[in-house]
């Protein structure tokens, strides 16, 4: 089990400690993205990891909201968080298939390079 | 359907909202929301639009949101939050379109793989197909080669097989000697007609034999010496043993062997090789030579030499000549070869008087 999927429970159990609780929905949804976004590796990536800790500071934020009794606010500030979650899982995404379409051209050129220059035979 | 229709207007609302927030001239909107119409303004009107239209739809309901907070509540948290989810759905509908324009890419680079593949395989089929044709030509080529190889060296045996044979029937006729490296077959007899250079039949037969010997040695020059008695003229038995010897050589030349190896000498009466005092002595010593040299024993340039002085094994013999063998019984040669000294047969006529 990897460390996101302890860590990413373990924030939400924490608001269950406050006065008031989480909207339970909205954290689940944002647990969900959370998890997805590591799951494809935004945790490696810069953009999406900066959003990846948005995320999870207003899940702070929206802990202490609730905490002080803004249901609204910290419905809202979970809503702000998912959007960061899915965000940093679109980016990581995104990378990775920038990163496949250029290895496939790279594939390419050293194939064109092979045809123009075959290579020697040992011996 | 629906989800299309609602797609294609919900932008248009955006917009609408956009331009009453302007026109109201009510509080001004926040940064956030700024930020969040210049977002989504990016969203709806670049790639994202074809490529990403959910990711723009969602972004255009969560701006719907943004807006609507800011006309109700302008300057709010809630216009501030709704701003921000705006733009976070914006980026999410760009970076999703990039996203497919990534895996566009990959299919399109998946498709010139291919192609190139393909390309590659044929080249390289085409190239094993002219290395094993080129091959196969080669291969034809080196069985005819060696099918004429092997003629050569079947024809090359039967020639050498000849020349042995030859060589021995001179050997039995004890016609034949080797002296330093060179190889000396002495023919005597009645060779000629008297006094003239015209091969007897006798002759012929037996350079025929001859000639099939000297076939085994194809590189080594050849000098044909004619030699005389000591009856007669000395300038005539000179001039007559010159002709001789070319007769000799015309004949050799004429079955086979190469012209620029044969030179012929006359030597005169020279080199005796048997006493000059009896009828059997001057027989032997009216002969032809034909002297295999060495290799490097290359002729001089003439093929026709006159006289004694060719550089031929003769000139390496000891004491000869007319004078010694005018003076007596004793000859040339220490130990003249046994069919040297053959009298004339008895059904030979008698020697000619040169």
């Amino acid at each position: 089990m990897r460390a996101f999927e302890i860590g990413i429970p373990a924030l939400f159990a924490l608001a269950a400690c406050g006065g008031a609780e989480l909207n339970q929905t909205r954290a689940t949804n944002v647990q969900a993205s959370l998890i997805a976004a590591e799951k494809v590796g935004a945790n490696d990536q810069p953009k999406a990891a900066l959003h990846l800790q948005l995320a999870k500071e207003q899940i702070e934020s929206a802990k202490r909201l609730a905490a002080d009794g803004d249901q609204v606010n910290s419905d809202l500030m979970l809503e702000r968080a998912k959007a960061d979650a899915d965000l940093a899982m679109q980016l990581a995404r995104t990378e990775q298939e920038e990163q496949s379409a250029r290895q496939a051209w790279e594939k390419i050129r050293e194939l064109k390079q092979e045809q123009v220059q075959p290579p020697q035979s040992g011996g | 359907m629906l989800n299309t229709r609602r797609t294609r207007y919900i932008p248009g609302l955006a917009a609408l909202a956009l331009a009453a927030a302007a026109c109201g001239g009510a509080v001004a909107p926040s940064t956030e929301l700024l930020t969040a119409r210049q977002a989504y303004d990016q969203a709806r009107s670049g790639e994202a639009a074809r490529l990403n239209p959910t990711g723009v739809h969602e972004a255009a309901k969560a701006m719907q949101a943004a807006e609507g907070a800011h006309k109700d509540d302008a300057g709010s948290q809630r216009e501030k939050n709704y701003a921000y989810i705006a733009l976070r759905k914006s980026e999410i509908a760009i970076a999703g379109a990039s996203e497919a324009l990534a895996k566009q890419e990959q299919q399109r680079a998946g498709e010139t793989y291919q192609a190139q593949l393909e390309q590659h395989s044929q080249q390289a089929e085409q190239q094993r197909s002219q290395f094993a044709q080129q091959l196969t030509q080669t291969q034809v080529q080196l069985q005819q080669n060696s099918q004429v190889l092997g003629l050569r060296q079947q024809e090359l045996q039967q020639a050498r097989a000849e020349a042995d044979k030859a060589q021995a029937e001179l050997r039995n006729a004890d016609a034949l000697r080797e002296e330093e490296g060179r190889m000396i077959i002495s023919l005597s007899g009645v060779l000629f007609e008297s006094g003239g250079a015209t091969l007897s039949r006798l002759a012929e037969q037996r350079l025929e034999t001859v000639a099939r010997a000297l076939a085994a040695y194809p590189d080594r020059p050849i000098v044909v010496e004619g030699y005389t008695d000591s009856q007669g003229n000395e300038d005539k038995n000179q001039q007559l043993s010159q002709r001789r010897a070319e007769a000799v050589r015309e004949y050799l030349q004429q079955h086979g062997i190469d012209a620029q190896r044969l030179r012929a000498v006359g030597k005169g009466e020279a080199d005796p090789v048997a006493s000059n005092d009896t009828v059997e002595g001057r027989a032997n010593n009216r002969r032809v030579e034909i002297i295999v040299d060495r290799v490097n024993d290359s002729p001089s340039s003439a093929t026709s030499d006159t006289g004694a002085s060719s550089a031929g094994p003769a000139s390496t013999r000891a004491a000869g000549g007319r004078d010694s063998a005018a003076a007596g019984s004793s000859t040339a040669r220490p130990a003249p070869s046994p069919s040297l000294r053959r009298a004339p047969a008895a059904d030979e006529p008698a020697p000619p008087k040169e």
